[in-house]
């Protein structure tokens, strides 16, 4: 047999093997879990080092070293980056009771810095999603209002969808800012809209979530049928 | 009428493994006896296809696979026909793979080989596309790699140097983001990062493909332009393929061949509803 | 507060501080910024027109000039990239923007170097179980052996040939590849027993969502299409998906969007101002 065809009733293997636990949770299904598990931790370590720090902190640090050595030539300030692997070695002081404090340096470190870039992140992200949320209730074809120096035609369609779109909205919003008991009529009926509407896109959420999860099963009988089987 | 009843509500406990083999059967008949169905091309398909169609030949796009085994049916079906789509038009790309899985790359590999090998045999690594593999740091790379690549990589993941350009020599025209014409994030879930970081800051086009179950809440960027197009699932890929080639007859995707399958078994699921809410009304008919 | 948890405060708030102000900041000063078009580059100046008006840019340390891009946004660059004709803004550069890249390169290395933790959390966990005998410890050898391997195979990806590459080649196609999609796809299985169990219509408002979940599982399979395609084009099921994920569900998901921005600030800030409690952030008395 050709080691081609060893792969696939090797890869044949573990996907029946992990397919077992459909029938009955057993020793096999939770041996190749290990293994899988192992291979992907070993795997992930090794591209860290060769794709991230060893290009990005080893390599530019030795060199740095090296300029050292040559009397202090240009670079050579790339050896601070020992400072920052010895700042990096204070992540490990998690797994000691005793210094846990100093693997909060790091941790505070690098939380601190997502933290001040939330701003940033967010109103970026979001501005453009309120400018888009104006939208004209009496919209022309092209998507302007009404009341613009557009020469499209007025369009019923954008205008009923901007409506419903707009309304959807400010209902759903209204439930969840007023999750609590309100005694204004207005307020209570819009709320009762948004529930129903979140209602229509949870369901599409599960409609998609169906989609996704039939997916990769599908490639694996693909695999099996066509890979292995060789009947398709 | 009782009987009726009692039947039906026979039907709220049957064991988990008979839905199991109805499952196995949807996705397995419709694999053995092949057959064809109309394929409805959504917008935001269609607009990453036409965006793409207009790419200059003095830019490149950026592809950043993301995706491992555990998005492989929808993801992979997403990058191949993206990929086919650069290498017939000759568009150079650039394939990175920020910070959610080291395995990125590789499985992004498989997939352009495979169509170098049985498609466009004449595309030379280096020329027509690079990857440059794996990274991290989230949007802190995108900030990098959008002011200067080389700042974020300073080697493929063959070890090339990106100035090495007897081996790279596509890489000698890529510096930063003004190179890049679009950026197209294929994983399970694309960091909108790319949109507050990359798009919003510079201007540059960025598309997504997404699990299906993740899409619903991206279109919100489509509608208010932040996203150029999206592939959703199975069904973008599909779609695309579709777009890629109008004769059926040519089109050998692994959205293509699975779509069909899909099918069915949104029916067996639709079905199982049906026969969970069978049960439900004849046990509570009969509670009355 | 003792000395040690002012240090950490001290840092979060320093490292967070660094990315605030560097979004808030302009780039340039304010004050001094100059914009206009580029007339001529000289040895020690650039001569710009603003309003009808000449002004000279004198090229000095310190000076950032910014360019603006064909789709209107701005990037740094040098005095000897400018042309004639360019629209620029130029002025004492804030520093903030400059030192982007050297923090972010920084922060980038340092989140890295965590990456030995998950590695050695695993191996004390599964160390112990083999040493204790533990039941199935022999899962716990597997999962060495299987680290070994791994590790194998990440040094054979990218290789042009050789045994290292055989090795990535047979883990990466017939192990990890199959694995990973195997076990993710065992929630197919589970999705179709909750959709059984669990998706009944219980109410007016569980039949309301059934309903869009039906629309769509259909309108996003070609299937949807050829049961609907002899009825007028808005009434296909693929049309009527789509109007409910473009509109009503866009909608919603924004609604819903807007008020996990506002939570992802509160977030932001509790953290930036150490003022979030937990086993990583310490307790009150900041050990």
């Amino acid at each position: 047999m050709e080691m081609e065809r060893v792969g696939v009733w090797l890869a044949a293997i573990v996907t029946l093997g992990i397919y077992s636990y459909l029938w009955r949770e057993n020793r096999f299904y939770r041996l190749l879990l290990h293994l899988m598990i192992g291979l992907g931790v070993g795997y992930n370590f090794v591209i860290t080092w060769k794709q991230v720090l060893a290009p990005l902190w080893w390599q530019p640090m030795v060199a740095g070293f090296a300029a050292i050595g040559q009397g202090f030539a240009p670079g050579s300030a790339q050896a601070l980056w020992l400072l920052v692997g010895l700042l990096g070695l204070l992540w490990y002081f998690q797994l000691s009771r005793r210094y846990f404090w100093l693997a909060r340096i790091v941790i505070g470190l690098t939380l601190g810095a997502s933290a001040g870039v939330v701003f940033k992140q967010q109103l970026l992200l979001n501005m453009p999603q309120f400018a888009d949320s104006l939208r004209p209730l009496l919209a022309r074809a092209d998507g302007s209002p009404l009341v613009s120096d557009s020469p499209a035609p007025f369009s019923l369609a954008i205008s009923l969808n901007n409506l419903i779109f707009v309304a959807t909205l400010v209902c759903v919003m209204v439930y969840f800012l007023f999750s609590f008991e309100h005694r204004s009529k207005p307020v209570r009926g819009a709320a009762r809209a948004g529930r129903w509407l979140l209602m229509l896109s949870f369901g599409a959420f599960f409609g998609n979530t169906v989609m996704t999860r039939l997916a990769v099963f599908l490639e694996r009988v693909e695999f099996l049928l066509r890979d292995w089987l060789r009947l398709i | 009428m009782q009987r009726l009843m009692r039947s039906l509500a026979g039907l709220q406990d049957i064991d988990r493994r008979w839905l199991y083999l109805g499952l196995w059967l949807a996705a397995c008949l419709p694999l053995l006896i092949p057959m064809r169905l109309p394929i409805y091309v959504t917008p935001e398909t269609r607009r990453l296809y036409e965006f793409i169609e207009r790419c200059p030949p003095d830019k490149v796009v950026l592809v950043d696979s993301a995706w491992d085994a555990g998005s492989m049916g929808e993801n992979e079906g997403q990058a191949e026909v993206v990929f086919e789509h650069l290498l017939r038009r000759r568009i150079k790309f650039v394939v990175i793979s920020v910070e959610i899985t080291p395995l990125g790359p590789q499985f992004a590999d498989r997939v352009i080989e495979r169509l170098v090998r049985e498609k466009f045999p004449d595309r030379r690594y280096g020329v027509d596309w690079v990857n440059l593999g794996y990274t991290r740091g989230g949007w802190r790379a995108m900030q990098q790699i959008a002011k200067d690549i080389r700042l974020q990589y300073r080697q493929d993941t063959r070890g090339y140097s990106l100035d090495d350009a007897r081996h790279l020599p596509l890489m000698q025209r890529v510096r930063n983001i003004n190179d890049i014409y679009l950026i197209y994030s294929v994983t399970y879930s694309p960091m909108e990062d790319w949109i507050s970081f990359v798009h919003e800051v510079y201007g540059t086009p960025i598309a997504f493909g997404c699990a299906g179950i993740q899409s619903t809440t991206y279109y919100r960027y489509l509608l208010s332009g932040q996203l150029t197009g999206m592939l959703v699932g199975v069904r973008g890929a599909a779609e695309y393929d579709a777009l890629l080639h109008p004769n059926p007859r040519e089109r050998t995707s692994r959205a293509t061949r699975l779509i069909v399958p899909q099918s069915f078994g949104h029916l067996m699921v639709i079905l199982a509803i049906l026969i969970g809410n069978l049960g439900y009304w004849g046990a509570r008919g009969r509670a009355r | 507060m003792d000395t040690k948890r002012l240090l950490i405060v001290g840092l979060t708030f320093i490292a967070g501080l660094y990315y605030f102000l560097e979004f808030v900041v302009p780039p340039t000063v304010p004050w001094r910024t100059v914009q206009g078009t580029v007339v001529e580059i000289r040895a020690d100046s650039v001569l710009l027109r603003t309003d009808g008006a000449t002004v000279r840019v004198p090229l000095q340390p310190g000076m950032a000039f910014y360019r603006q891009r064909p789709n209107g946004s701005y990037e740094r660059v040098e005095p000897a990239q400018l042309a004639p004709g360019d629209r620029l803004r130029a002025g004492p550069t804030t520093y903030l923007s400059d030192w982007l890249p050297a923090v972010n390169n920084f922060f980038v290395v340092l989140m890295a170097m965590a990456w030995g933790m998950g590695l050695i959390s695993l191996a004390m966990v599964h160390g112990n179980t083999i040493r204790r005998r533990r039941p199935e410890w022999y899962n716990s050898v597997a999962f060495f052996i299987a680290v070994a391997v791994g590790m194998i195979a990440g040094m054979g990806y990218g290789l042009p040939g050789g045994w290292l590459k055989s090795v990535n080649e047979l883990v990466f196609n017939s192990m990890l590849r199959p694995m990973g999609s195997t076990v993710f796809s065992l929630l197919a299985f589970h999705i179709t027993t909750a959709a059984y169990r669990a998706f009944r219509v219980r109410s007016a408002e569980a039949l309301v969502m059934i309903g869009a979940a039906l629309i769509v599982m259909l309108g996003q399979i070609p299937i949807g299409l050829w049961l609907t395609h002899a009825l007028p084009e808005p009434l296909w099921l693929p049309a009527m998906s789509q109007w409910l994920l473009y509109v009503v569900n866009t909608a919603a998901v924004r609604a819903m969007w807007f008020g996990i921005m506002l939570g992802a600030i509160a977030t932001g800030l509790r953290y930036w101002l150490s003022l979030e409690r937990g086993a990583f952030f310490g307790d009150s008395e900041g050990r």
